[in-house]
């Protein structure tokens, strides 16, 4: 081949491998090389070559900062300095040609990485400009100096020692270095130490790339304190799902960015009596979610003192007005629920209108007051109206009926009666209704506010056990809790509610998530028909299983006291790509060791006993508690 | 209906048409079963052939009726069992005690 057309190859697939830095590329790189070699092209001309083939990259890709492909360009230039130089020493027979190049030198000085070469005994005998840039060392100041002082280290320092240790060993060292500048400030440095060998395998020269990664280090460290900020928002914005006889409680929460500056809590004061507050901090991020957190820890401390929302809304104004920023405030809804005397009390600040669901209609509550944190002084009256059975309150933050659709049009209350009215509803239907509605309405499937939708079910117990099933949920992006008394709990919806919950978390349609969907079910049932209702005994045995007799046992059990009345505490977690899901029945558990195995000859032909062998099928791993009433599943995606 | 049946000499294959993965489905197998019971059938053959999953409800169902035709003198056998029902049954070794049969070669 022609040396341009080797010239224009070489320019090709040294700036493919900078995009993609993929072994074929590097492997056509060195044949090209040998063959330029093999062309008696003069040093000089591979390093302009080298040159021109960087300037092609940078102008063709002018996005792409050559800074940024400092890592990339790390090997390739090792690579090229030790087969040109071998090269250059087997056609001259002659070591010295090697460091005499221009082509080192040109390299060198394109490089954004940091180089320096020493000779056998470590003494340095050149560095590039970028190697000064980083460590604030001239290459005069540092020639014959042992290359760990270059790092802020003692030639004998063990670090040191053990790096050329491995080299000794492997012939190449790669890692970080916590090395030192000039003036003695400290930074992480990726360094990669290659060798260079004579014929008879001893070690002339080392060469070590280094770069500098403080920014990276600095990236990564603000990534960690927001992971760990967004820890802190997912335990603050989960509500307490309490259980109250005759209430039903449905959460869903989408932080904006993931971290948001919404919250709510409901707070059991006694069996008749809770307490629902919900509130949305102006912005998101960061500063948003600080200002949440303080607020729930207020409202959870001055709920113990009094449950009148007027009372509660003083205090949190008063305390506030003085710990937010000025241009901030706090819109906020605050509800007595009294069972007893089916009435409600209600401040209402701020926040865009929560309604009761009554009859297939909406009624939209009435504001009270101005957001809290506004003014120092605040009047704030509570309003008061009447409750029914099978009222549903709906509470919602601005992230909700904000949304904005085509031409600009607004959700807003219209919005959500459009998307619930005249239909029969329930809190779980009426949440997720209110949901599609504004994604639907918006056209896209992403929230540019945070979002909270509360949903809070008024039923009587006693009327209700047939028509309807209740549990408690909650939904955010890395979690969702489902809760609920034995009797009430009715496994294909829960079953079904987090199976839509992993379907779109991991982004996979719920109809391919059947092995999930089979270990759930396995698991769910064995909570309460083994744990809650404890009918082991009565499932092993073949004749009796299903009759008549079993099913008057199994109902009588699921509308006792004792067994019916037994929670069932379920929750999802999800964290890149990995579902844990933990059941927890209120059963005296049961020894994982000495159950029947579905497998023994047996029991091969027993109707029963073979959930949890099902349910292991179909995830990655599944634990029991000691006691045996907590089981935890895994599955990666 | 998640299952239909036809007959096929002294035989009535019911076929089940969707995945046995929650309690209703396991129900309406359940029920299936039961009317063909009922009606004092004694070979039953369970096409399996367009499910994909089954719960352990749904095996109980299956074990239930295993036994209780073969107390009167007839049998339940499944057939056309897909990759992941064969595992499923291999697994739990009920290809032991239930035959698997072939229709076409009937």
């Amino acid at each position: 081949m022609p040396k341009s057309d080797l010239a224009a190859a070489f320019t090709k697939f040294f700036s493919e491998y900078l995009l993609h830095p993929e072994e074929e590329a590097l492997v056509r790189i060195a044949e090209i090389g040998r063959n330029l070699v093999e062309t008696g092209i003069p040093p000089e001309e591979i390093g302009e070559l080298f040159e021109t083939a960087l300037k092609y990259y940078a102008e063709k890709f002018p996005d792409v900062r050559l800074s940024e492909t400092a890592g990339k360009i790390s090997v390739p230039l090792v690579e090229m300095l030790i087969a040109y130089g071998l090269a250059f020493r087997q056609q001259n027979e002659q070591q010295q040609v090697y460091e005499k190049t221009r082509l080192a030198s040109k390299i060198m000085e394109n490089s954004p990485d940091g180089i320096w070469m020493a000779d056998s005994k470590r003494r340095i005998q050149t560095v590039n400009p970028a190697f000064s840039r980083i460590t604030a060392y001239e290459s005069a100041e540092v020639m014959g100096k042992n290359v760990a002082v270059l790092h802020g280290l003692s030639p004998d320092d063990i670090v040191m020692e053990k790096i050329w240790e491995i080299i000794r060993k492997d012939g190449i060292w790669k890692g970080e270095l916590a090395s030192r500048r000039k003036n003695g400030e400290v930074y992480p440095a990726l360094l990669r130490i290659n060798t260079i060998r004579d014929h008879n395998e001893n070690i002339v020269n080392y060469i070590g790339v280094l770069s500098d990664i403080s920014e990276k280090h600095k990236e990564e460290n603000i990534r960690l304190e927001l992971d760990r900020a967004k820890e802190i928002y997912n335990l603050v914005v989960q509500p307490r799902l309490p259980e109250i006889t005759g209430i039903e409680i449905n959460a869903k929460c989408i932080p904006a960015e993931n971290i948001g500056g919404d919250i709510m809590e409901i707070i059991k004061i006694n069996e008749k009596k809770l307490v629902v507050f919900l509130a949305d901090i102006t912005g998101h991020g960061v500063s948003a979610a600080m200002t949440a957190n303080t607020l729930k820890m207020l409202f959870r401390e001055i709920s113990e003192s009094t449950v009148e929302p007027s009372k509660i809304f003083r205090y949190l104004n008063n305390v506030m007005y003085n710990n937010i920023l000025p241009d901030d405030m706090i819109a906020a809804f605050c509800s007595c629920i009294d069972l007893e005397n089916m009435e409600m009390n209600y401040c209402l600040n701020g926040l865009p209108n929560p309604f009761i669901f009554r009859d297939q209609k909406v009624h939209f509550l009435k504001p009270t007051g101005y957001p809290l944190g506004v003014f120092k002084e605040m009047e704030n009256k509570c309003l008061h109206i009447p409750l029914f059975q099978k009222d549903l309150l709906v509470l919602y933050t601005d992230g909700i009926s904000e949304v904005r659709g085509e031409g600009g049009r607004v959700f807003g209350n219209q919005g959500i009666e459009n998307s619930v009215s005249d239909k029969k509803h329930n809190s779980r239907t009426i949440v997720e209704d209110i949901f599609r509605g504004a994604e639907n309405f918006q056209q896209k499937n992403y929230f540019s506010d945070d979002i909270i939708i509360l949903a809070i079910n008024i039923y009587d117990e006693n009327t209700s056990f047939h028509e309807a099933r209740h549990t408690n949920t909650y939904r955010f992006p890395t979690k969702s809790v489902c809760k609920g008394k034995t009797k009430f709990l009715f496994i294909d919806e829960v079953v079904g509610f987090f199976l839509n919950y992993i379907s779109e978390t991991v982004r996979i349609a719920a109809e391919n998530l059947g092995g999930m969907k089979i270990a759930l079910f396995e698991l769910l049932l064995n909570a309460i028909e083994h744990g809650n209702l404890e009918m082991t005994q009565y499932k092993n045995d073949p004749d009796f299983y299903d009759s008549e007799e079993y099913w008057k046992i199994f109902n009588e059990r699921m509308n006792s006291e004792t067994y019916g009345n037994r929670q069932i505490n379920i929750e999802c977690n999800h964290n890149k790509g990995e579902v844990e899901i933990i059941i927890e029945d209120s059963g005296p558990g049961f020894d994982v060791e000495t159950a029947d195995s579905p497998l023994r000859e047996e029991n091969v032909s027993k109707p029963s006993g073979r959930g949890i062998a099902l349910a292991k099928m179909n995830v990655d791993r599944l634990l029991y508690n000691a006691k045996g009433n907590t089981v935890r599943l895994i599955k990666q995606f | 209906m998640i299952t239909s049946t036809r007959r096929i000499a002294n035989k009535v294959v019911l076929t089940v048409h969707e995945d046995i993965i929650d309690l209703k489905s396991g129900e309406e197998f359940k029920t299936a079963l039961t009317e063909l019971y009922a009606k004092g059938e004694k070979n039953i053959v369970l096409d399996l052939g367009d499910i994909q999953l089954i719960n352990s409800h749904g095996i109980g169902k299956i074990l239930m009726f295993y036994k209780k035709f073969r107390d009167e003198g007839g049998q339940i056998s499944v057939t056309r069992l897909s990759g992941s029902i064969r595992e499923i049954f291999e697994s739990l070794l009920l290809v032991n005690i239930i035959p698997e049969i072939s229709l076409e070669k009937e």
